[in-house]
């Protein structure tokens, strides 16, 4: 094997990881997982083994083993080199950049994929007998993610967001008993695939411009098709803009390209929600900032003109789908729905950061570097509180089959902990001090503010006030409704189901500690990405 | 840790106590959280003795970096106009946690949440960083909520939504005014949130938001005008000053007893601390552009206030309207800029605060006994009990500034504070003194004199525990009231380096 090879496959360590565990987790279940009363402890294995390929995709990505270094270190016990992931910008099988970018958002996707196949442990909606082919399709889906994150190719892109997608059809439908379910499979399909059909044909009318399917080559075409084009080729490149910009909405939730969401996330089972709220976003807004930095903020494609439009569309697309976003998490009762237009309003919050982004036509801007910290930072706090909220309503609905607000009622005297956890996690998507959600929105109206966007940072401050009452509907019900005597539930013991609750709790304390000391986090996001 | 730090944490000690206690006794948990409250207080009057009335300067700062990246530090320090409120919050937080004694539903949190409250209020009247000062202003809020919410009356969802809605609404234009401040001032200081730094850097006039926005204009105003509105907005919705009030009835009449006493005799306070301390004492430059405004606003509070008092039914709130209306004096005071109203103006937060928490504990008391609070539906009770009345006249003689009392000293010092500059406003004004005696003494009049009302032959006079409770205020009214140099002379020197700075 020659020493490029090598480099190559030691930087998809993390990739690598996820594969194996994909093999083991089929081969797992294959062998242990027959029939009967087997099954449990088969599919406990099947989870462990995913479980395990994912701390392995973590510790090969560089952060996270430094971290475990550093702690080793401080107290005595020596470390040496480790072979593996090369810490700078590093192309790998020509497709893949596996730069700071790269290294934070698949941090990101893989951590979440494992909470979510922790969820999958617990969560008692999934039936017994299919449980442990759901660990794999959730790797494989992660994995996607992954390259979705790296890759600055469009084909790979394609692929990857294939790779990430068609997982993901078969996961919202996974309950198949349940209608609402199948429903939500089959919407998720036909606008995805309507989605991606878009995508593509933008990118090949870009392609078309541009004679290359990089995408600082793209930007570069679109420009001089732009400035030096009649006005056929100017169509030609709003048309392609505008296409790609729906599929990648349609990804993240952005109003109008929403509509898929509040079905999709009230339909499927509450671990996938999960997946498609944090995982799945994140994965969409890393590739939309790789993608708006590498076609319109590319060195040889800055276009004052260009660009100034592109950064007033996104501007006025964040405000709609916060406002859109929030005002109809209001009516909503079912609160996994609720979860879902404030996840529509939360992408919201984040295309302020590509907004800030676009908004000065220099290359390597301030407003560039303000931009992408902000998005980042707010995605990080945007995914440990919904993590952490999702969490909760699994936990709520697990034991106590609770899935409305009405259901809600009470029940903050009969698990105090878990419900306590809830509201903190959302006070933090509010984003009030002191969690981790205040940070965020300060780095996000800090970088509106500073780029003149001044109108866009009152919009989400208004917006923020509205986002409270509804997430005070749940508080509400947990602790104001029904009277405090304790409900016991069903039973719900045994270790995995005490990782889940310690995990919780564990994001709970995060939220607040980060909401007071965010200097380190602000540092891990600067130095990765700038 | 200083002294500042040790009153503002120690309740942190309570939380930590009552959470980790293996199923506590209600009793040890009330004990807990009364001891957690004493401290605070006798550290407080410490801090009040050990205080340097001669500098109108920040006295015991503590000052550690903490968010390095946006030069945010840890910054504590108290002058003259926070040193009275400090204490005040700590001895009515105290009172609330013995009032609180009653409380018999999901104890445990309720006192976690009282606790968590008193680190909020007094890390706002302590902090001397303005991040850290919204991070305590906010922090604040969720232990309002829930202990209006789950311990109030039958409206308290919608109470407890209304007060966290509107409360909201104004502190994210402060934030945004926060931030903005932020950014046109890191050009010039390394600690960009520090309120002695941005104090002076708007003195001088050195930061003008010229680097931000062009010109330091906005929309054709300027870019400071634009911030002390946003604070102001901010800080009148906490006052309340009307039109922003509706939420304080509401909160006032669901909250139970202690919250109430609370909720008026500091959280109002806190809206009035902001204005004084930064609207006139920060934006001195801007200030006096609005200073009719201010005048304006705070005489239509003191006499909407008083008049909408007066037409109420309900004996709570009655007193709340009071509070709006004894708000305005503060506003008006503060908006005149002369040595008497600007003292006066911070002399009535304190005496408000004693007088306002004295009321709604006299309220409690009937409310605990008659179930009920109509004011028409009482009677009499002066023959039940005695010391109950006393108490309330007492009480509203302090309100309704009665001379010898403390409302007395600091409604005459802003009258004459306003007249000087706006005597037209200032003799207005006078109108929302008759008008409070008047409602104040038909309401003496028609719950504690005349006949007896037959439901209440039964009526208890107070107990020893309520005596605990509303003695201190009583005293202190009457105290500030023969005395009132006690309190000046500690806030005198901070008003006159503030004026330093207004024109006269």
């Amino acid at each position: 094997m020659s020493p490029e090879m090598l480099a190559d496959l030691c930087a998809l360590t993390p990739e690598i990881w996820l594969v194996g565990a994909i093999m083991a987790c089929l081969l797992a279940d294959l062998v242990f997982g027959a029939t009967g009363a087997k099954r449990s402890w088969a599919n406990t294995l099947t989870g462990l083994i995913a479980l395990v390929g994912v701390g392995g995709a973590l510790w090969g990505l560089g952060p996270f083993r430094e971290v475990v270094a550093g702690l080793l270190a401080n107290v005595g016990v020596p470390w040496g080199t480790v072979p593996g992931v090369p810490d700078h910008p590093f192309r790998v099988l020509g497709l893949l950049s596996l730069d700071g970018h790269a290294s934070m958002f698949r941090t990101i996707v893989i951590s979440g994929t494992g909470m979510v196949i922790l969820h999958a442990m617990v969560f008692r909606g999934l039936e017994r007998a299919t449980r442990g082919e759901f660990f794999p399709i959730v790797l494989g889906a992660g994995l996607g993610g992954c390259f979705l994150v790296s890759t600055d190719h469009l084909l790979m892109l394609v692929l990857a967001m294939e790779m990430l997608s068609l997982p993901s059809y078969l996961l919202a439908g996974w309950q198949k008993k349940e209608r609402r379910s199948s429903e939500a499979a089959l919407k998720y399909l036909v606008y995805g695939a309507l989605a991606s059909a878009l995508m593509i044909f933008g990118f090949s009318l870009m392609y078309g411009m541009s004679g290359s399917l990089w995408m600082s080559d793209v930007g570069a075409g679109l420009v001089s098709a732009w400035e030096f084009g009649g006005p056929m080729q100017q169509m030609a490149v709003v048309m392609s803009t505008l296409l790609v910009l729906a599929g990648l909405g349609f990804k993240v939730a952005i109003f109008p390209f929403h509509f898929w969401a509040p079905d999709v996330y009230e339909g499927s089972p509450t671990p996938v929600t999960t997946f498609l709220a944090v995982v799945s976003k994140a994965a969409g807004f890393g590739l939309m900032l790789r993608f708006v930095d590498g076609v319109f903020l590319s060195d040889q494609a800055i276009s004052g003109d260009w660009l100034a439009r592109v950064s007033w569309i996104m501007a006025v697309l964040a405000a709609l789908t916060m406002t859109y976003g929030n005002i109809t998490a209001v009516l909503q009762r079912n609160v996994k729905r609720m979860l879902a237009y404030s996840s529509i309003a939360h992408a919201g919050f984040l295309m302020m950061g590509i907004a800030v982004m676009t908004s000065s036509p220099e290359p390597d801007s301030l407003a560039r570097s303000v931009g992408i910290q902000a998005l980042v930072f707010y995605l990080v706090t945007y995914y440990v509180a919904t993590l952490g909220a999702f969490g909760c309503a699994m936990v709520l609905a697990n034991r106590f089959g609770a899935e409305d607000t009405d259901d809600y009622r009470g029940l903050g005297w009969s698990a105090p902990w878990i419900c306590a956890a809830f509201v903190v996690f959302l006070v933090s998507l509010t984003g009030l001090p002191p969690t981790i959600g205040f940070a965020g929105k300060w780095m996000l109206f800090r970088a509106t503010l500073h780029t003149g966007l001044g109108w866009l940072a009152i919009v989400a401050a208004l917006n923020s006030v509205v986002a409270l009452f509804y997430y005070f509907k749940i508080a509400r019900a947990l602790f104001l409704r029904g009277d405090t005597e304790v409900v016991p539930g069903l039973a719900w013991r045994g270790l995995m189901p005490w990782v889940a609750k310690a995990s919780l709790m564990v994001l709970a304390i995060a939220t607040l500690w980060y909401g007071l000391m965010w200097d380190g986090l602000i540092g891990w996001v600067d130095s990765t990405l700038l | 840790m200083d002294m500042l730090s040790l009153i503002t944490f120690t309740p942190l000690l309570g939380i930590v106590a009552i959470l980790l206690m293996p199923r506590p006794s209600k009793e040890a948990v009330r004990t807990i959280a009364a001891a957690t409250t004493a401290i605070p207080l006798i550290l407080a009057s410490k801090l009040w003795i050990d205080f340097d009335t001669t500098t109108a300067g920040y006295q015991f700062v503590e000052r550690i970096p903490w968010i390095g990246n946006l030069g945010v530090e840890y910054f504590m320090g108290i002058d003259g106009l926070s040193v009275p409120l400090v204490w005040l919050s700590t001895l009515l937080l105290f009172i609330g946690a013995i009032a609180s004694w009653n409380i018999e539903k999901g104890v445990k949190g309720y006192f976690v949440l009282l606790l968590l409250l008193e680190i909020g209020i007094n890390g706002v009247f302590c902090s001397l960083d303005f991040f850290l000062f919204y991070v305590f202003w906010e922090i604040m809020l969720l232990p309002m909520y829930f202990l209006i919410g789950v311990w109030g009356g039958p409206r308290r969802e919608y109470a407890a939504i209304k007060f966290f809605l509107y409360t909201l609404a104004g502190s994210v234009l402060m934030l945004l005014a926060i931030v903005a401040l932020y950014l046109a001032a890191r050009d010039f200081t390394a600690t960009p949130f520090s309120i002695p730094a941005l104090t002076d850097l708007i003195r001088t006039g050195a930061l003008t938001g010229g680097n931000l926005v062009g010109g330091g204009e906005l929309l054709g105003w300027p870019f400071l005008n634009w911030i002390f509105v946003f604070l102001f907005i901010g800080f009148a919705i906490k006052v309340p000053v009307p039109p922003f009030h509706t939420w304080l009835p509401d909160a006032h009449v669901e909250a139970p007893t202690p919250i109430s006493v609370i909720l008026a005799g500091i959280l109002l306070k806190l809206g009035c601390y902001g204005i004084l301390r930064f609207n006139i004492g920060m934006f001195s430059i801007i200030a006096p552009d609005f200073a009719m405004w201010g005048a304006g606003l705070g005489l239509f509070a003191i006499i909407y206030g008083a008049f909408v008092a007066m037409a109420q039914t309900d004996f709570k709130r009655l007193v709340a309207y009071s509070s709006v209306s004894h708000m305005g004096y503060v506003l008006l005071g503060a908006s005149a800029f002369t040595s008497a109203g600007l003292n006066g103006a911070a002399m009535q937060m304190f005496t408000h605060g004693t007088s306002s928490a004295l009321l709604f504990l006299i309220v409690g008391v009937a409310y605990d006994r008659a179930h009920h609070r109509e004011i028409e539906g009482f009677g009499g009770l002066a023959t039940k009990a005695p010391i109950y009345t006393g108490i309330t006249t007492l009480g509203f003689f302090a309100a309704l500034g009665l001379p010898g009392m403390s409302g007395f000293v600091s409604e005459v010092l802003v009258l004459i504070g306003a007249w000087e500059k706006y005597p037209l406003i200032a003799s207005a004004a006078v109108i929302g003194i008759v008008v409070t005696a008047a409602f104040l003494l038909w309401t003496l009049q028609r719950v504690f004199l005349g006949p007896l009302n037959p439901k209440y032959e039964n009526f208890k006079d107070v107990t020893g525990r309520e005596i605990f409770t509303m003695a201190p205020l009583v005293f202190l009214g009457i105290l500030l009231g023969v005395l009132p140099f006690l309190l000046l002379d500690w806030i005198g020197p901070t008003i006159e380096g503030m004026r330093a700075w207004l024109p006269s």
